[in-house]
C-alpha cells in the first residue's frame, strides 16, 4: 500500500518505508550502527520531519477497529445435536482473519503517522478479551471490551453490533472505523455497512487499498469482475478485503507489552444500546463429502 | 405482501444476478416491483419490462446515481419504501447488493438476512454459515425483510413474455459525501464465472501464472469460465476476481473441473454445489477427491493438454 500525502510545499511525498515509527523518505533502510563496539544500538541516519497530514484540527486522529472472536478457521465445525447452534465448547477460537487485516491496516496508518491512536473493540463474553489482547500485541494502543454474555450473546447479530460500534465511534470521537468485510462464522458481511448507516458516514467496503488524502480517503474496492475506486469523506467506515495487506505476527516482546495496555470494560446498556433481536436461527449440519468412490488411478 | 427488487445494472445492461433475485422475489408471493436507479437507464427499463414476474418498474434517474454509491441509493430506497410500504426488499448477493442493502436495513432498524439459498416461507429463509459447512434456518420477525439472494441458488427469471409497467419516482437529493472515480474490470471473452455452465479452475498445482494458459485453452474448447483457488490468487498466478471460494465467488455450474487444487475447506465452500465435479490432481490423498464425482490422479501438465487435444477431435 502506498500512502501519498501533501508536504508543506504541497509536493507529494511517498512514504516508502517505516521503521520504528519514523518515516524515512527516499532513504529506506539507511540505519547506521551508533557504535562499532556494540553494533546493536541503531540510530537513525537522517530523520526527516514528520509528514504533514492534513487532518483537520477538529479530528481526533483516532481509529476504531472491530475484532471478533470466532472459531478458528482450521477447525471443522459441528452442529449441536439439538440444532440450536454450533459446538463451541472446547473448540479453538481465534481472531476473525478479516479483523486481523483491519487491525494491521490501522496499525500501519499509525506507523505512518496518519493517525494517533488505534482502539480495538470486541463485543462478547469474557474470552473476547483474548482477542483484544491479540490486537494490542499487533500494535493497537488500547482496547474496549463490550461484555455480552449468555442468551444475549447467542441472539445478537450484526445490527446490534453495529449499534454498539456506532455508539463507540461517537463516544471516542473516531475519525475512521475499520472492520473486516465479514466474519468467517456467520458470513453475514453487514456490520461495516450498517455502522456507516447508523452514523450517516460514507462507507468504503471490501477495500483492497486505502489512501488518505487530506480529509478524504481513496478506497480501491474489490467488486465482481474487477476493481473500483471511490473517494469518500472522513469520518468514514472501511471494511477490509483479503488483499488489503498481510497481517503481521505478534512478536514476543509485543505480546509482553500488550499485557500492560489497558482494556476498558463496559456493558451495551452503558452505551444506550438495546440488544433486542427479532431473528431466530436453527442450524443444520451439511455433508462436506459427497461421494467416496470413483477415483481412477 | 409485496417485494421490491433493487436492480443492478450499468445503465446499459441488467446484471444477470438481478434475474435470480426476481425469481426469489416471485417465490415470496405477492407483487414484485423493480427499482432501477441510474444516470440514463431507459435500456435497462426496457429489458426488465420483458422479464416474467415483474409487475411494476420504478425508475429514478439522476447524475448522483453514477457508480451506484450506497450513500446516494439508500435515501432513494427509503423514500420508495415510505411510499409503497413493501414487506420485502431484496437484491442479488453481489458486491452491489452486499454493499447497499445492509445500509438500507440499518436505516430501517431491521436485521437483514444475507445470501439466502432457500425460501421456506415469507419470513423463514435458509442461508449457509461457516463457509457452507452448516446451514442456518433464520426466522425473521422484522417488519420489513431485507434480503440478499445467492444467484446460484435460484434459477434466473425468463427474460421474455413479461409486461411490466414503468413509473418514474422522484430522485433523492444528492448526499455528496462520496464520489465514484473509476472501475477497471478484467476483460474476458469467456462466460462470467458465476453464471457459466462449465467452470475450469486452477490451483497452486499449476506452479505459475503462465501455466494458466493450459486452462484457458481447455476452457475455450468447452465455452467455460476460468476460476482459481485462493492459493493460486495469493501466489499471484491470477487476479482476485477469478477466486472461487468462501471469500471469493460462489459457483454452481453443471460441470466444475478442478485442476491442481488440493481442496481446502475455503475453496470447497465456493464450488461444492456444482452438479458434477471433476478433479485432476497428482496427490491421491487430496481432499478435493472427497467431493469429486470423477477424480483423475495424474500430472495435470500431461492430462490437461490431452483433454484439450481430445476435444479438438
Amino acid at each position: 500500500m502506498n500512502l501519498t500525502t501533501q508536504s508543506a510545499a504541497s509536493q507529494p511525498i511517498k512514504v516508502e518505508s517505516v521503521g520504528f515509527g519514523w518515516p524515512l523518505i527516499g532513504c529506506a533502510g539507511r540505519w547506521l550502527p551508533s557504535g562499532a563496539s556494540t553494533g546493536f544500538t541503531l540510530k537513525c541516519f537522517r530523520r526527516v520531519p514528520r509528514v504533514k497530514v492534513n487532518v483537520s484540527s477538529t479530528m481526533s486522529g483516532r481509529v476504531l477497529v472491530g475484532v471478533k472472536r470466532v472459531i478458528d478457521y482450521a477447525v471443522k465445525i459441528r452442529v449441536k445435536p439439538d440444532n440450536s447452534g454450533v459446538v463451541t465448547d472446547g473448540v479453538k477460537h481465534s481472531m476473525n482473519p478479516f479483523c486481523e487485516i483491519a487491525v494491521e491496516e490501522a496499525v500501519k496508518l499509525k506507523e505512518k503517522k496518519f493517525i494517533k491512536e488505534v482502539v480495538a473493540v470486541s463485543c462478547g463474553p469474557q474470552q473476547s478479551q483474548e482477542t483484544i489482547r491479540t490486537a494490542l500485541a499487533m500494535g493497537a494502543d488500547r482496547g474496549i471490551h463490550v461484555e455480552v454474555t449468555g442468551k444475549e450473546y447467542e441472539n445478537i447479530g450484526p445490527l446490534q453490533i453495529s449499534k454498539i460500534m456506532a455508539a463507540l465511534a461517537k463516544k471516542e470521537d473516531a475519525q475512521l472505523v475499520i472492520l473486516g468485510k465479514q466474519a468467517i462464522d456467520d458470513d453475514c458481511n453487514q456490520t461495516g455497512q450498517m455502522t456507516a448507516a447508523l452514523l450517516d458516514w460514507p462507507q468504503g467496503t471490501f477495500a483492497s487499498e486505502l489512501t488518505l488524502e487530506g480529509d478524504k480517503i481513496k478506497v480501491v474496492r474489490e467488486i465482481d469482475g474487477g476493481l473500483e475506486t471511490i473517494k469518500i469523506n472522513m469520518p468514514a467506515v472501511v471494511t477490509a478485503d483479503l488483499r488489503l495487506n498481510t497481517p503481521r505476527y505478534a512478536t514476543l516482546p509485543n505480546i509482553m507489552k500488550a499485557k500492560k495496555k489497558k482494556i476498558a470494560n463496559m456493558k451495551p446498556a452503558d452505551l444506550g444500546v438495546d440488544l433486542t433481536s427479532r431473528r431466530r436461527g436453527r442450524y443444520r449440519g451439511r455433508r462436506s463429502a459427497r461421494r467416496e468412490e470413483g477415483t481412477v488411478y | 405482501q409485496s417485494t421490491l427488487v433493487v436492480a443492478e445494472h450499468n445503465n446499459d445492461k441488467l446484471t444477470p444476478i438481478t434475474l435470480n433475485a426476481i425469481t426469489a422475489a416471485s417465490q415470496l408471493g405477492g407483487e414484485v416491483s423493480c427499482l432501477v436507479a441510474g444516470t440514463d437507464c431507459a435500456k435497462v427499463v426496457a429489458e426488465i419490462s420483458a422479464v416474467q414476474g415483474v409487475k411494476k418498474i420504478l425508475v429514478a434517474q439522476h447524475d448522483s446515481y453514477k457508480g451506484s454509491l450506497p450513500e446516494e441509493l439508500t435515501p432513494l430506497i427509503l423514500a420508495v419504501q415510505k411510499q409503497f410500504s413493501f414487506t420485502h426488499i431484496c437484491a442479488g448477493s453481489s458486491a452491489f447488493g452486499k454493499n447497499l442493502l445492509p445500509r438500507v436495513a440499518a436505516k430501517l432498524d431491521v436485521a437483514p438476512v444475507s445470501d439466502i439459498i432457500e425460501i421456506k416461507s415469507p419470513d423463514t429463509f435458509v442461508r449457509t454459515i461457516y463457509a457452507g459447512n452448516a446451514l442456518s434456518t433464520v426466522k425473521c420477525n422484522e417488519a420489513v425483510k431485507v434480503l440478499t439472494v445467492r444467484g446460484t441458488a435460484f434459477e434466473p427469471a425468463a427474460t421474455e413474455g413479461g409486461s411490466a409497467s414503468s413509473e418514474d419516482v422522484a430522485a433523492s437529493s444528492p448526499a455528496g459525501v462520496s464520489e465514484w472515480l473509476e472501475q477497471c474490470l478484467t476483460k474476458s471473452d469467456r462466460p462470467e464465472l458465476t453464471s457459466a455452465k462449465v467452470v475450469v479452475s486452477g490451483g497452486r498445482g499449476l506452479k505459475s501464472g503462465d501455466n494458466f494458459k493450459l486452462l484457458f485453452d481447455l476452457a475455450d474448447k468447452m465455452n467455460a469460465a476460468v476460476g482459481a483457488s485462493r492459493a493460486a490468487v495469493d501466489a499471484g498466478y491470477c487476479p482476485n476476481d477469478m477466486q472461487v471460494g468462501q471469500t471469493g465467488k460462489m459457483v454452481a455450474p453443471e460441470l466444475y473441473i478442478a485442476v491442481g487444487i488440493s481442496g481446502a475447506i475455503q475453496h470447497l465452500a465456493g464450488m461444492k454445489d456444482s452438479k458434477t465435479i471433476v478433479a485432476i490432481n497428482k496427490d491421491p490423498e487430496a481432499p478435493i477427491f472427497q467431493v469429486a464425482d470423477y477424480g483423475l490422479v495424474a500430472d495435470l501438465f500431461k492430462a490437461v493438454p490431452e483433454m484439450t487435444e481430445a476435444l479438438n477431435k
